[in-house]
């Protein structure tokens, strides 16, 4: 059998890359003001769900919300696809990548509509 | 052919690991734990975006899931994930990048420095905004 070369393969990497920089970068004060600030009362619900309300009427928002959602995505399909091959899983590695990017791809277009529609 | 080299190999990876094999030493379980991160964070966003289609624009309905106590403890829980991904990714920056500027090589500490004050900076920015509306 002749060895091909995944030429896709720097296309999935790329998205992973970036989906890793904004899961470091960004995403750590999203969840300590909305999961745990808020919930603790640390910051007030209700402000703080007003404030949220009006940012969602900016189109930049908007944007910004659908790399925060849809780049973590990418990231988590690369990574689980290769922790399962690192557990011993040897067989159905392209249905694995299938399901996994396949995944983050249904994602990214449910994010899309979303925030169309919000 | 483009894309393929003209050397017969077995296909795939020959696997000789046994499946316990991260069990055997702390820098493999603290990898395998790594690579759990980004099951949390990406739960956190599709919780998220769940948030997005079912609040919508209702400040009420936003207050509500503020409140929820299971939001609050899968947030703690996806939060020390997603911040021992960012502490991992960012002292790791000087080791993975190769930085010249000129003829002088960028010191790794100051590479990772960097990732640090720009994770602050984001911070900063997006708390301000989220709090200040």
């Amino acid at each position: 059998m002749r060895y091909k070369i995944d030429t896709i393969e720097p296309f999935w990497w790329g998205l992973f890359m970036a989906g890793a920089g904004v899961i470091g970068m960004l995403l750590p004060i999203h969840i300590l003001i909305q999961g745990i600030a808020a919930p603790l009362g640390l910051v007030n619900p209700e402000v703080l769900a007003r404030h949220v309300v009006a940012l969602l009427g900016n189109p930049i928002v908007k944007l910004y919300l659908f790399v925060l959602i849809s780049l973590p995505l990418y990231h988590w399909a690369h990574r689980f696809r290769y922790f399962v091959f690192d557990l011993g899983l040897r067989g159905g590695r392209m249905g694995i990548a299938v399901l996994c990017y396949g995944a983050a791809v249904v994602g990214t277009i449910l994010a899309a509509l979303t925030l169309i529609k919000l | 052919m483009h894309g393929e080299s003209s050397v017969r190999r077995p296909a795939g990876y020959p696997w000789h690991m046994p499946a316990g094999w991260w069990l055997k030493n702390g820098d493999y379980i603290r990898y395998m734990i790594r690579e759990v991160t980004a099951v949390f964070a990406a739960l956190w966003v599709v919780a998220f975006l769940v948030q997005l289609a079912g609040n919508g624009r209702n400040p009420a309905a936003w207050a509500a899931t503020f409140r929820s106590p299971g939001w609050l403890v899968f947030s703690i829980i996806a939060l020390a994930f997603v911040l021992y991904h960012a502490w991992t990714a960012f002292t790791a920056t000087g080791t993975l990048v190769h930085l010249r500027m000129g003829k002088q090589v960028v010191p790794s500490g100051q590479l990772n420095g960097v990732m640090f004050v720009g994770w602050a900076v984001a911070t900063i920015v997006i708390g301000a905004i989220l709090l200040m509306g």
